[in-house]
């Protein structure tokens, strides 16, 4: 039996944990649905709350009123986000997938099986995440003058794999070989080809560990904003997070701002929901 | 080695048995398996018994077709299956440790391999409402595997390994990680399942009572090597060396280093602990056996006693050292200045901690053992009718 008392302190510590993460949000909600004229007086609940800051995101036009009655101001740097959010979705998108179809057999062949030189090999790989990535900056913008793909997706889709492989395939690997030997084993008496007893159990059962990992990638991408702000800039390619550093520095009223860094909350939003219960398998040291 | 050959020989005339011959497994410098010679009979249950890392999941490995032996083959019948794969073998494998797909339903476990094998649909669920009463496990079906506890999880493994009728089911020590209640009551469905389906079973255990308690043969593994083959209680009663009888058998067995002689007309044993008396033919049986004066005596607790007053030639003289309570029958611990002995008296008797008490000798249970090589020399006829026997052709030593 739990005392009253620790019970109280327990759900204190709680509350103040949930306080710590999400008020700096509820504080950006609360900026995204007050008008500009607003701004200057903080209140808690907005007292004319609108979503034009939302819809001038996406239309310069969209008859949107001020508190005074005149339309409501369009955002400079409007068609930017936009694009950006669109261009972040494409490339966490498309990283993700190589990511994936890349890291699940090269994380199996190093967690599971034993071959010559696989610590040494894991050990590279890891390495290769242990510098900062500003680093490899000059020579992969130096490459890229050279290939002509700075400003271009695919750039910064070849940039971001080297970011995400070597993390995904620390992970998997690990992972892979936390699960218990037997489980192959189990599969070909069973009747599984050794191909098999990967794609119809192996990789079954460490999906939680999966999804984590593809989470991770994605993310990974979607809040990457160093190499993006060095490489994208003024061109078609320009990812969300540079876009909205620009919206910084360009545009006076905060609330565009809060409204934009919302919409970049909501895919991962999205993704949390949908995975949670399958991330939450993740503390899977003994499957059963 | 001629008793392998002899088995060898067998073989011809039954041949659904499953065999490994001459059955190597190295792993780089470390032999795992050494050449070993054993056959399966079939539809028979033979128990795997041996110490924690004597070879025993290596060998029912490479049965499964799991590991390729480095050297030697094995048999299913006529057919030599040694380069089959696993998947090809119907063998099926109750593991050691995780034996259930955790992503799976209880009726998916159950039927993976029948899927797998394209069993028409309406086949697959007889075998899954019989395998499933079989076991007693109809009500879980729908559950994961994580909502079970050990002992559903183990019944459902069974479960999956029968419902697609084996050529032969192994069974790697699967209750070890039981309680004692839940782990009798297993081993006696085992009993049961075997009985009814009369499939060829390997049952693997490092425990000799799990061992003695199901086993129709049991084979003895040590360090790679089949030590003994054969029926359950001839291991008990005639054990191949010294090793087996101190393995095999309720309490560890008293082995002492004797001399034999004979003062006049009469012969005695010379113990560590004094000078005992024995009977002329069992004397003359074990120095006929023997190759020096030189044995070892071993006396099994369960067949010794001890009491209050000396009887001078049959008794040894020895102070209560720590006591072990067994229920009905309570252990005793004893010694003298230079040897500890165990023996195990009814529960009636009592004795206190430093009691001066006579360690009695039954010597027509007394097994006796060459003092070097350790081999049986004497074993006396345990059941009535048994009549005695050559203990090395009873035992089928390879
Ligand atoms: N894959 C392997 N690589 C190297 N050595 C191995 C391998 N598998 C087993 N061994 C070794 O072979 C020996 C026999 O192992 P095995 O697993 O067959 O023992 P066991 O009799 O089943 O023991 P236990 O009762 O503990 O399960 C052990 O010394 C073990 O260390
Ligand atoms: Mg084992």
């Amino acid at each position: 039996m739990r005392s009253p008392a620790r019970t109280i302190v327990i759900y204190a510590g709680v509350a103040l944990l949930v306080a710590w993460t999400l008020v700096p949000i509820y504080w950006l909600i609360n900026m995204s649905l007050s008008h500009q004229a607003e701004i200057v007086q903080a209140h808690f609940i907005p007292d004319h709350p609108t979503l034009c800051n939302y819809v001038r995101i996406f239309s310069d036009t969209y008859p949107c009123k001020a508190l005074d009655g005149s339309p409501y101001p369009a955002i400079g740097q409007a068609t930017a986000v936009r694009q950006g959010l669109i261009n972040s979705l494409i490339i966490a998108v498309i990283v993700t997938i190589l990511t994936m179809a890349v890291s699940v057999p090269a994380a199996y062949a190093i967690g599971r099986l034993t071959f010559e030189g696989k610590g040494k090999l894991l050990l590279t790989i890891v390495m290769s995440r242990s510098y900062p990535p500003i680093a490899i900056l000059i020579p992969f913008f130096s490459m890229y003058q050279k290939l002509q793909i700075q400003g271009t997706i695919l750039g910064l889709i070849i940039i971001y794999l080297t970011l995400t492989i070597p993390l995904v395939v620390w992970i998997l690997s690990g992972f892979f070989s936390s699960l218990p030997r037997s489980l192959e084993r189990l599969a070909r008496v069973d009747g599984c080809t050794p191909f098999q007893a990967l794609y119809r159990v192996l990789i079954r059962v460490a999906m939680p560990g999966v999804t984590a990992c593809a989470v991770i990638a994605f993310l990974t991408c979607w809040n990457e904003f160093t190499f993006a702000l060095m490489l994208t800039p003024g061109s078609s390619a320009q990812t969300f997070p540079p876009a909205l550093a620009a919206m910084f520095t360009n545009v006076s009223y905060p609330n565009e701002n809060a409204a934009a860094a919302l919409l970049a909350l909501i895919p991962v939003m999205i993704l949390a929901y949908l995975f949670q219960s399958r991330i939450r398998g993740l503390n899977l040291v003994d499957p059963l | 080695m001629s008793a392998a050959m002899t088995n060898r020989d067998q073989l011809a005339t039954h041949n659904q048995n499953i065999r490994l011959v001459d059955a190597q497994k190295r792993f780089g410098n470390h032999l795992a398996v050494k050449n070993l010679n054993l056959e399966i009979i079939d539809r028979e249950l033979l128990v795997v018994l041996g110490p924690s890392g004597c070879g025993k999941s290596t060998t029912l490995n490479l049965l499964a077709g799991l590991e390729r032996p480095t050297n030697g083959q094995i048999y299913f019948g006529n057919e030599d299956v040694t380069k089959v794969p696993a998947e090809e073998r119907n063998v099926s494998v109750v593991f050691q440790s995780i034996t259930l797909y955790p992503h799976k339903n209880v009726q998916e476990n159950i039927l993976f391999a029948l899927k797998l094998a394209k069993v028409p649909r309406d086949v697959q669920e007889q075998r899954l409402r019989e395998t499933a009463r079989l076991l007693g496990i109809d009500r879980y079906l729908s559950r994961r595997i994580h909502q079970l506890s050990g002992g559903e999880r183990q019944r459902v493994a069974i479960a999956k390994a029968l419902v697609k009728r084996p050529r032969l089911f192994i069974l790697d020590e699967p209750f070890s990680s039981l309680d004692a209640e839940l782990r009798r009551e297993l081993r006696g469905e085992i009993v049961r399942i075997h009985r009814e389906l009369q499939t060829t079973m390997l049952f693997v255990t490092h425990d000799q009572e799990e061992a003695l308690s199901i086993a129709d043969r049991i084979a003895l593994m040590k360090q790679g090597e089949l030590v003994q083959l054969g029926p359950a209680l001839d291991i008990y009663e005639k054990p191949a060396t010294s090793w087996v009888a101190s393995f095999v058998g309720p309490h560890r067995i008293n082995l002492l280093d004797v001399e034999l002689g004979v003062d006049g007309d009469q012969p005695y044993v010379q113990t560590p602990a004094g000078r005992l008396l024995i009977e002329r033919p069992i004397f003359n049986r074990v120095q006929q056996a023997a190759s020096s004066q030189r044995v070892m005596l071993g006396l099994r607790p369960e067949f010794s006693g001890l009491s209050a007053s000396a009887t001078p030639g049959h008794s040894l003289p020895v102070e209560v050292y720590t006591r072990q309570h067994l229920g009905n029958e309570v252990l005793y611990h004893v010694k003298t200045d230079n040897i500890t002995l165990r023996a195990v008296v009814p529960a009636t008797q009592h004795f206190q901690f430093g009691d001066l008490v006579n360690f009695e000798i039954s010597w027509n249970q007394a097994l006796w053992f060459d003092s070097t090589s350790g081999q049986l020399l004497h074993a006396p006829s345990l059941r009535d009718g048994a009549g005695e026997q050559q203990p090395k052709a009873a035992a089928g030593i390879v």
